[in-house]
């Protein structure tokens, strides 16, 4: 299982969730992660088009944001984030 | 001429200036005088070096929520607490000295203009190498700087903070300035000799003499013109409610608003995009110099935000190393939660455990970055010391020290800055924020402070309804009494204090000498 593929379960939210609770299955994430170490908000940030991340950059600048597990994040990729059933 | 009290015949004396204490305040006024014609005695309690039996003195309760190191973080002897200082050094910000309507009994008496010529000084004095508040060339020079190239520059929110720091060799007043003092024929050191009244005229308005105890048993009295207390922060105060000198309106205000500059550290993550990431050339921070970030006056002023310092920091040396040893451990089964702490696993875990490349190089980028920040302290009149029931060798009650919780003003601060420091990377497309489950939870804010920027107990002010001491340092109601030091401060800034502790005692300088 790569890191992506680990992410789309919901083991993910489920991780940041209840790494308290040890309830991880630790040792497939920590190979997904050596595996492919970039993160959800890299990887649609690299994968964007220069129109949506100046979109996304508008975004910022006019405070549309989304606060996710701490993250500051834009609604765009926030949007972004749940068709990819990440969120 | 440097003399032992304890061996002195005489025990009376005569001064045109008497400076009590011998730190940096102290000791940086009493250089002014050095080859005039007025005749001025430098007290201290203590000997050239720190000794067990006067930091004993320091001692203290701490009764308040916040804890103060009230023994460790100051020095009773020959040069103060520049035996401890860091040597790091910046002038206050304009803003610091103004009104803000958002921050109660902010703004001082005097603006930073009138500051301005002392801290030049100031910087002579200490022998700083380079030119005051020239912040963005400085910029690149710093692995955050090379890291972040579009923060602190022109068209970004946040700017630069260049703190200039002495070097080690040059921090303590005592060794800077000996020769000179023991030269002197018209400033007198006196050492071992701790001021234990203020005997006052009945009107109350002046000082006549100023008594100063042994500690084997004799009693120094010195007539001066003008006295000036220099003793710190804590000690200022202290000697203020033992001597009962002020008795106007301001006394009520003696001790009272205490301020420091508390650091929270792990507040914020920032995952930095590649494009950022990655430096432009191998830097190395300035051996003297350090670096930190602030928003610019107009946001923090919309946003109702205090003065702060960002303090960007990297976690791929750190953090990564500890995620492979974990790794390690899972493979080998004999993985434990001993010792870690949560958020350590989830910096470790979410953050990848591998050191990425810049696209197109070999150049590894550093991903990940831990946020921490520094605090100006509102003006708060529950932050404060009373005296207590013990007593020193003396006699003297010690300090009851109560620091109050961090303000909501300051927690808001420290959040909304975070979340501002989220937009900026996200709007120059530099890279997300996450608050930190300690940010949120608000764990981060109990601290004790190890940072010691003692100030505000004689706070200056233009009324005695608000403060000890006024726009000349001099206490309210009382025509020969003078404050130097960090207890003067109005408000706290975000910057070392010490800097403008020197530059404040020379401009009392100028005026003792033209009073």
């Amino acid at each position: 299982m790569n890191r992506r593929e680990f992410l789309r379960t919901s083991a993910y939210s489920a991780s940041v969730v209840a790494l308290s609770s040890l309830v991880l299955p630790w040792s497939a994430y920590a190979e997904s992660i050596e595996a492919t170490p970039l993160l959800p908000l890299e990887a649609i940030w690299r994968e964007a088009s220069d129109e949506v991340q100046q979109k996304i950059k508008n975004d910022f600048d006019s405070s549309r944001v989304v606060d996710l597990d701490g993250w500051l994040i834009s609604e765009t990729e926030f949007e972004l984030l749940k068709s990819r059933g990440q969120k | 001429m440097i003399l032992d009290a304890r061996n002195l015949d005489s025990t009376q004396h005569t001064a045109d200036v008497l400076i009590v204490g011998s730190g940096p305040a102290g000791i940086s006024l009493a250089t002014q005088f050095l080859g005039t014609r007025q005749r001025v005695i430098l007290m201290e309690a203590g000997g050239k070096e720190p000794s067990s039996e006067y930091e004993d003195f320091n001692q203290g309760k701490n009764t308040g929520p916040l804890f103060l190191d009230l023994a460790n973080s100051r020095r009773r002897c020959f040069g103060g607490a520049s035996k401890l200082w860091a040597g790091v050094c910046r002038p206050l910000e304009k803003r610091d000295f103004e009104k803000r309507d958002f921050v109660p009994l902010s703004g001082w008496p005097i603006q930073k203009s009138d500051l301005d010529p002392y801290y030049q000084k100031a910087a002579e004095l200490l022998q700083f190498p380079e030119a005051l508040e020239k912040d963005e060339p400085w910029i690149d020079r710093f692995e955050t700087g090379a890291y972040f190239p579009k923060l602190g520059k022109s068209g970004s929110r946040l700017f630069g903070k260049v703190f200039h720091q002495i070097s080690l060799e040059k921090r303590d007043f005592a060794k800077l300035f000996e020769a000179q003092l023991a030269q002197s024929q018209n400033v007198q050191v006196l050492l071992h000799s701790t001021l234990v009244e203020l005997e006052m005229e009945p009107s109350g308005k002046s000082v006549t003499q100023a008594v100063a105890a042994t500690l084997n048993g004799k009693r120094h009295r010195i007539r001066a013109k003008k006295i000036v207390l220099a003793c710190g922060t804590i000690e200022n105060a202290r000697i203020l409610k033992i001597t009962r000198a002020s008795r106007s309106k301001a006394a009520e205000n003696v001790g009272r608003y205490f301020m420091s500059h508390p650091g929270f550290s792990d507040v914020g993550k920032i995952l930095s995009f590649p494009e950022t990431g990655c430096a432009k050339k191998a830097s190395v921070n300035p051996a003297n110099e350090h670096l930190t970030y602030e928003f610019q006056e107009e946001l923090n002023r919309s946003n109702k935000i205090l003065g702060h310092n960002f303090v960007l920091s990297q976690t791929r040396s750190t953090i990564q190393p500890l995620g492979r040893t974990i790794l390690s451990k899972i493979r080998r089964g004999d993985f434990s939660l001993s010792g870690l702490s949560l958020q350590q696993f989830k910096s470790s875990f979410l953050f990848g455990t591998d050191e990425p490349k810049c696209p197109g190089s070999d150049v590894a980028y550093s991903k990940t970055w831990n946020v921490g920040i520094s605090v100006e302290q509102m003006p708060n009149p529950n932050s404060r010391l009373e005296l207590g029931t013990d007593r020193d060798a003396l006699g003297q009650p010690r300090v009851s020290f109560h620091w109050d919780r961090i303000p909501e003003l300051e927690r808001f601060t420290t959040a909304r800055a975070i979340r501002l420091l989220g937009l900026e990377l996200g709007r120059m497309g530099m890279g997300r924020v996450q608050s930190t489950e300690r940010l949120l939870k608000g764990s981060v804010f109990e601290i004790s402070d190890s940072i010691n920027h003692q100030m505000g107990t004689t706070r200056m002010s233009d009324s005695p309804e608000t403060g000890v001491v006024n726009r000349d340092c001099r206490v309210f109601g009382i025509d020969n009494l003078y404050v130097a030091g960090g207890s003067v401060f109005a408000t706290s800034g975000s910057v070392n204090p010490t800097f403008t502790i020197v530059a404040l005692a020379l401009r009392l300088a100028d005026h003792l000498k033209n009073a």
